[in-house]
């Protein structure tokens, strides 16, 4: 009895696992994405090429999401990718010491575009 | 080195390798507060596998005291990581997608962990455990490896999240802390012999007030770690 309840415990352990690998990318490509404030104007410094990289290197045409929501080799990346992007540029202007972006907190990025 | 002073090594440790190189930035006092709090959380996981409650490697006097201390210290490690959690969701709701399937896998291991904890604490108690194990020796093994596994995951969502950890070196050390040092803390003290004394006799009340020096040294790591990240951002 005991070891059937153990075994119980592992195979649904399992099965939850197995499940939650078969509809996870599915889930990352219907999940809406969240309100994004992304200020131009705070940007001009930086190189349009650094986001919009596919001015230069062929590997599509329209808006972020066109690729990177739909394509399924990259939709599951979506959230390390942009995350880092933005991220890694913010903490490296505050170690510089210059005036930077939002570094950790999700929702002084993620509230409605009031600057477009 | 004591137990406790390895607890401690631990804790201050994680928040330590965070401040090798890179910006020193604060994200707001709750923010920085509750991530310190899940530092500690994960120290007081990687320090139960030091301080087993197994009483094989007890002198005989103290056994009922350790063996009250990790049942106490396993409840404090989920009293922090709810800490870290409820914290993050009152000052930033939007850490409520991390919550959803389609999260990163860093953040699914955290979810992980804290499901694989609370199985890990709950089976241990008298009563479900004699009910799910057939023997003692069954139910050392697994819990053991189950909280190996969980501490390999918490270590998979600190490092992986990245939020502290931003470049590789901070990572693997972050891994090693975790992982590493008290597996080879285990392995040192394995190789000795069983103690036959130790002190006079500690009784399992004593515990508790062990545990709560404990939780009072983890609540001002979180509260320094909070104001160090924050301050001098006020002060520019």
């Amino acid at each position: 009895m005991k070891r059937y309840v153990l075994s119980g415990i592992a195979v649904a352990s399992i099965a939850a696992v197995a499940i939650a690998w078969v509809y996870r990318p599915s889930m990352i490509e219907s999940r809406p994405l969240l309100p994004m404030t992304f200020a131009h104007a705070d940007h001009r410094d930086v190189n349009c090429v650094v986001c919009h990289h596919n001015f230069t290197d062929d590997t599509g045409s329209g808006l972020c999401i066109d690729c990177h929501k739909t394509n399924v080799d990259i939709r599951a990346e979506i959230e390390p990718m942009f995350h880092v992007l933005c991220r890694d540029c913010h903490v490296s202007k505050h170690a510089d010491g210059d005036e930077a972006g939002p570094v950790r907190q999700c929702k002084d990025c993620h509230t409605a575009d009031e600057d477009p | 080195m004591g137990h406790r002073e390895l607890f401690l090594l631990l804790a201050i440790g994680l928040p330590a390798i965070s401040a090798l190189g890179g910006a020193w930035v604060g994200a707001g006092w709750i923010w920085d507060a509750a991530n310190a709090a899940g530092f500690v959380a994960a120290a007081l996981v990687a320090y139960l596998h030091v301080e087993t409650g197994a009483a094989r490697n007890r002198p005989a006097a103290h056994a009922a005291f350790y063996s009250r201390l990790h049942n106490n210290v396993a409840l404090l490690a989920l009293g922090f990581v709810i800490v870290h959690v409820a914290a993050l969701l009152i000052d930033d709701p939007t850490t409520f997608e991390y919550w959803k399937l389609s999260a990163p896998h860093y953040m699914l291991a955290g979810i992980v962990a804290i499901v694989l904890m609370a199985v890990v604490t709950a089976t241990a108690y008298t009563r479900p455990r004699r009910r799910l194990f057939v023997t003692p020796s069954r139910f050392r093994r697994i819990h053991g490896l189950a909280s190996l596994g969980l501490t390999v995951v918490l270590a998979w969502h600190v490092a992986g999240s990245a939020l502290y950890f931003d470049t590789t070196f901070k990572a693997v050390l972050c891994v090693a802390v975790l992982v590493v040092l008290p597996a080879w803390w285990v392995r040192r003290s394995g190789a000795q012999s069983r103690p036959t004394s130790d002190g006079p006799p500690r009784s399992a009340s004593e515990a508790r007030d062990e545990t709560r020096r404990l939780a009072a040294i983890g609540l001002s790591i979180a509260i320094v770690f909070s104001l160090l990240r924050n301050v001098p951002s006020l002060l520019e």
